[in-house]
């Protein structure tokens, strides 16, 4: 089963609507795709045709005029081929950011493990790399410690 | 607007306005009524059903709800307000007298 809520998320943008409503729109969507997606296998089609034509369903006109308070329309995704830049790619990364935020709110305790595991390792990281930098890169406080030398005389110098 | 999207627009939101009179219903049982009472003639897909029914609930005409029923998901059922059904009423004067004028016009003329 095709996860529709990314689908939706990936297609759709909720311009000028608070996030509770759009978690409810996206909801309502889904459970239509769904159902239809359902009636089509029940019906004699393949998963692969029944999710291609629920999406293009989903994509059958623009949802609404821009800008309208309270609507919703359609955006276009854009094929990116290999090694190319995506012309667009503060939009799609916009449009990344906010799913991602929809879906710690919709999961707050991975949310919680997920920000807490970054933690630990941002610190553990920070951490280990202060004590390599003091005690093997820096570890005189002399101007120009790298400068520093050891001398020692070969032990054959040394006899006479 | 031109008069064929205004006459699309408005039989578009009688026929939403009509389905939700009698009971509550979602989506999903809007659209399968409107294909199956159809003949399969009219579908509203989803890019274009749920677009209608936000703006129908943004105006007042009708209210949606979500309804939690015991062992089933819970859904978003829209019923039709007291002012939508004052809508609803001089919507369906105004297309019986478009469907009436139609016919008159359309008929064909015996000699």
């Amino acid at each position: 089963m095709p996860d529709w809520r990314e689908e939706i998320a990936r297609r759709v943008s909720f311009p000028k609507l608070d996030s509770t409503r759009e978690i409810e729109i996206i909801e309502e969507l889904s459970q239509h795709l769904e159902d239809r997606y359902n009636e089509l296998v029940s019906g004699g089609a393949t998963e692969d045709d029944a999710r291609r034509d629920v999406l293009m369903e989903l994509n059958y006109e623009k949802l609404l005029p821009q800008g309208r308070p309270g609507t919703v329309h359609e955006v276009p995704l854009q094929p990116v081929a290999a090694g190319n830049r995506d012309p667009n790619l503060f939009a799609s990364l916009r449009q990344d950011l906010r799913y991602a935020l929809r879906q710690l709110q919709r999961n707050p305790g991975f949310a919680l493990v997920a920000i807490i595991t970054l933690a630990i390792g941002i610190g553990a990281s920070t951490a280990i790399f202060s004590v390599i930098d003091n005690v093997l890169l820096e570890p005189f406080p002399y101007r120009d410690a790298a400068h520093i030398i050891y001398p020692r005389i070969p032990w054959r110098y040394t006899r006479s | 607007m031109t008069p064929e999207v205004e006459w699309k627009k408005v039989s578009a939101e009688l026929l939403i306005l009509s389905l939700v009179e009698a009971r509550p219903r979602h989506g999903y049982e809007i659209s399968k009524l409107i294909e199956q009472r159809s003949g399969g003639a009219v579908r509203f897909y989803v890019a274009s059903l749920y677009p209608l029914l936000y703006r129908l609930e943004k105006r007042g005409w009708i209210q949606g709800r979500w309804v939690e029923k015991s062992g089933q998901r819970r859904r978003r059922y829209y019923r039709l307000t007291s002012q939508g059904q004052k809508v609803l009423a001089s919507q369906r004067r105004g297309w019986q007298a478009f469907v009436e004028a139609v016919n008159r016009i359309t008929e064909a003329e015996h000699a």
